[in-house]
């Protein structure tokens, strides 16, 4: 039995008691037997040793405490942090290329009571920063008191004025985010303010896990490809600045996982300066502005008038005559005069066909179609750019016809991608991310399209580009398919037929199983302006189609893509059509 | 030989002892005490020097990512050596490139319209040995 087990049962209890009590009464007696054996003196003696050991246990706990707190003594600070920390984390692309971090920079302080020689500083001053306001130095120097002058010193900078020796100029360390790619992927990395808050894109998107611990966590890994970025950036830039366009979008998903890998939009700023870009080059085309698109939308179109079971690829249409519905008449604006079958539907991008379809597939059903590829709600994805669509009040039998091929509906680039990405990867509501997935991560989402429709969405849009309008856009050996669209704007309350927006969505490879690596490109011209290279047009199929081919021939080999001989074609390969690209 | 009654020069056995005790262990702390300031200072020293070098790489990787930009790299390499972006056509994987050398060694130098291979079996068009390769320029500077 231990001593714990003696104390906690009764009689054990009563044994501790009896003893500690016995100890009290010897201390107790001491004195007697001293005064019984006359030395009285050693009373004293007690009394000071039983003071002593008092004192002395104190001053061991004393001593006990003060070595635990000098040995803890590190840990337990740990590191200090300021009280209010502008830090945030690093952000990188999805190899962990560096995009955005915080860099020490000095801010430039001056007392104008310590000032000597102003005549000196404003010499040395202006000619170390030349960015200074002369301005704002004046007032500094007239204040009377230390105020901030410049803020943002690179170390060379601060070495250089350093090096004058001014009395009365002092520099103090101040964090600074830095985009060290310039205008690179702006729209998607975002920028933030001198206080640490994110503003926009990514910056903002992730503001709370920068923020987290004072900015000391590891950087945050985006989904975006920086190789990939590169190449559709440049390729969007060339392509916007030869067509004269009023802006531009350029996207590249994932089609399984929804990983944004780049996103371009035109014209763009550097997040370095951004007050000193215009509200044109800070908005986000791709997420926050809605087109109407055209015929791009024939893709959805088409899927819901399979989806639906009304319709087979080989169903018929009469285009022959312009189809009236209410008091619209809906025409073709490369009539060809003749029944077509589902896939020339598409390929011959008719849009007779198409209303016939919607009108086929029902108004209840089509919208519900529309609102299950996440049309008429804004893209799911981090940003808070993303914006909302103009959708139809009422679904009405001609604002079905005319959403069929892609007008009285306007949705952002991203809801088109969003959309398109189910289409193709066998029919999963995937949502957009801009933020790397795991290895082993889970895409989940909802079944909104049957794996036979996406194939056979796959090998229409892969007939459009060897036969159809989007022959522009074939890489050799990629297996490149996709659909062109030319959406008229509305200018002064009509739909122009010189005002448009011209776009291409294209998917590749088309071939190999439904789960097979798959992606999909996305270039948009807002306005374009016919050029030489695009023979006077402004068509999807001659401003973008050529892009987007351009693009997905360099980015291929960086997502692994490998460039085969085509399958045999189904059907056998009509001639190209000779002249212009059909809408 | 009682410790508490033995006097030495009329002060107790125990008394100085004890105060030799005192003595020791202040002597003792003084060291400790130094010995750890000395200490703190050092790794006060050295996480100065770590938070510096620190600084010093994250500028360096700031710059090296504002130098590696692939349009940057890009726009050079077109610039000083008259690089361009690869052709598709000029892409071979290295399992295909046996097969792509033997139609090339006994026809020496076939017209490119007969390079394509009409059977399947090469799955890459087969780069021919480019009539006019781009020569390189000299870097210009």
């Amino acid at each position: 039995m231990t001593t714990a087990d003696l104390l906690r049962s009764p009689g054990g209890l009563r044994w501790a008691s009896e003893r500690l009590k016995s100890r009290i009464w010897a201390v107790e007696r001491a004195f007697e037997r001293n005064k019984a054996a006359d030395h009285a003196v050693d009373d004293a003696r007690i009394r000071i040793f039983v003071v002593l050991l008092f004192f002395g246990l104190l001053f061991l706990t004393l001593a006990l405490g003060a070595t635990r707190a000098a040995l803890r003594h590190s840990e337990a600070q740990g590191p200090v942090a300021p009280l209010v920390s502008s830090a945030r984390a690093e952000l990188a692309d999805r190899h962990g290329s560096l995009l955005a971090l915080d860099l020490m920079h000095h801010g430039l302080y001056i007392d104008a009571r310590e000032v000597w020689d102003a005549e000196e500083i404003r010499r040395g001053l202006t000619q170390a920063l030349p960015r200074l306001s002369k301005a704002r130095l004046e007032r500094a120097l007239r204040s009377g008191r230390r105020v901030h002058l410049i803020g943002g010193l690179t170390p060379q900078e601060r070495a250089s004025v350093h090096a004058l020796g001014l009395a009365g100029v002092s520099f103090e360390p101040e964090e600074r985010r830095v985009y060290p790619l310039g205008a690179t992927a702006a729209h998607l990395i975002g920028f933030s303010d001198r206080g640490g808050q994110g503003l926009s894109g990514a910056e903002r998107a992730f503001n709370e896990p920068l923020r987290a611990d004072g900015g000391i966590g590891g950087p945050i890994e985006l989904s975006l490809d920086l190789r990939v970025q590169s190449v559709l950036e440049e390729e969007l830039t060339a392509a916007a600045a030869d067509l004269r366009v009023k802006g531009a979008v350029g996207v590249v998903t994932d089609v399984h996982t929804g990983e944004i890998l780049a996103m371009a939009s035109y014209p763009d700023f550097d997040p370095n300066n951004p007050g000193a870009a215009t509200p044109e080059q800070l908005l986000n085309r791709a997420a926050g502005s809605v087109y109407e698109m055209g015929s791009t939308f024939k893709g959805f179109t088409v899927a819901a008038g399979l989806e639906s079971g009304k319709f087979t690829r080989s169903s018929t249409f009469d285009a022959t005559q312009p189809f009236r519905i209410g008091g619209r008449v809906v025409r073709d604006f490369h009539a060809s005069n003749k029944v077509l079958t589902l896939d020339e539907v598409f390929t011959k991008s008719s849009n007779i066909g198409t209303s016939r379809i919607a009108l086929g597939v029902g108004t209840q059903r089509f919208s519900q179609y529309m609102a299950d590829w996440g049309l008429l709600e804004p893209a799911k994805v981090e940003l808070v750019e993303s914006a909302r669509p103009i959708k139809p009040a009422k679904w009405s039998e001609t604002t079905l016809a005319s959403a069929s091929f892609g007008h009285a509906i306007s949705v952002t680039p991203l809801q088109l991608t969003q959309a398109m990405n189910a289409v193709v990867n066998g029919g999963r509501m995937v949502p957009l991310t801009i933020r790397k997935r795991g290895p082993r991560e889970r895409v989940t989402g909802r079944q909104v399209l049957s794996a036979a429709t996406s194939q056979a969405m796959l090998e229409i849009m892969r007939l459009n580009v060897t036969d159809g309008s989007g022959g522009k856009a074939d890489a050799p050996g990629l297996r490149v398919g996709g659909k062109t669209g030319t959406g008229e704007k509305v200018v002064d309350g009509r739909y122009s037929d010189t005002v448009n927006v011209s776009s291409f969505a294209a998917v590749f490879p088309t071939d190999g199983p439904l789960d097979a690596k798959r992606y999909f490109v996305l270039i948009l011209m807002d306005e374009p302006k016919g050029s030489q290279a695009s023979m006077g047009q402004r068509t999807g199929g001659w401003v973008a189609a050529p892009a987007a081919g351009r693009v997905i021939n360099r980015i291929a080999p960086f997502l692994g893509v490998t460039r085969k001989a085509d399958p045999a074609p189904e059907t056998t390969p009509a001639a190209k059509p000779a002249t212009g690209a059909p809408r | 030989m009682n410790p508490f009654k033995r006097r030495v020069f009329g002060v107790r056995l125990f008394e100085v002892a004890a105060f030799a005790c005192v003595l020791a262990l202040a002597f003792g702390v003084y060291l400790a005490k130094t010995n750890a300031g000395r200490e703190r200072a050092r790794i006060a020293n050295i996480d100065r020097q770590i938070a510096e070098e620190q600084r010093k790489t994250k500028l360096l990787r700031a710059e090296v990512a504002h130098l590696e930009q692939p349009e940057r790299l890009g726009r050079l390499s077109n610039a000083h050596l008259g690089l361009q972006p690869a052709d598709g056509t000029r892409e071979a994987l290295p399992e295909t490139l046996p097969e792509i050398a033997r139609p090339a060694e006994k026809k020496p130098r076939p017209a490119p319209s007969n390079l394509l291979p009409k059977p399947e079996p090469v799955p890459v068009p087969v780069p021919e040995p480019a009539p006019e390769a781009p020569t390189l320029e000299k870097p210009t500077r």
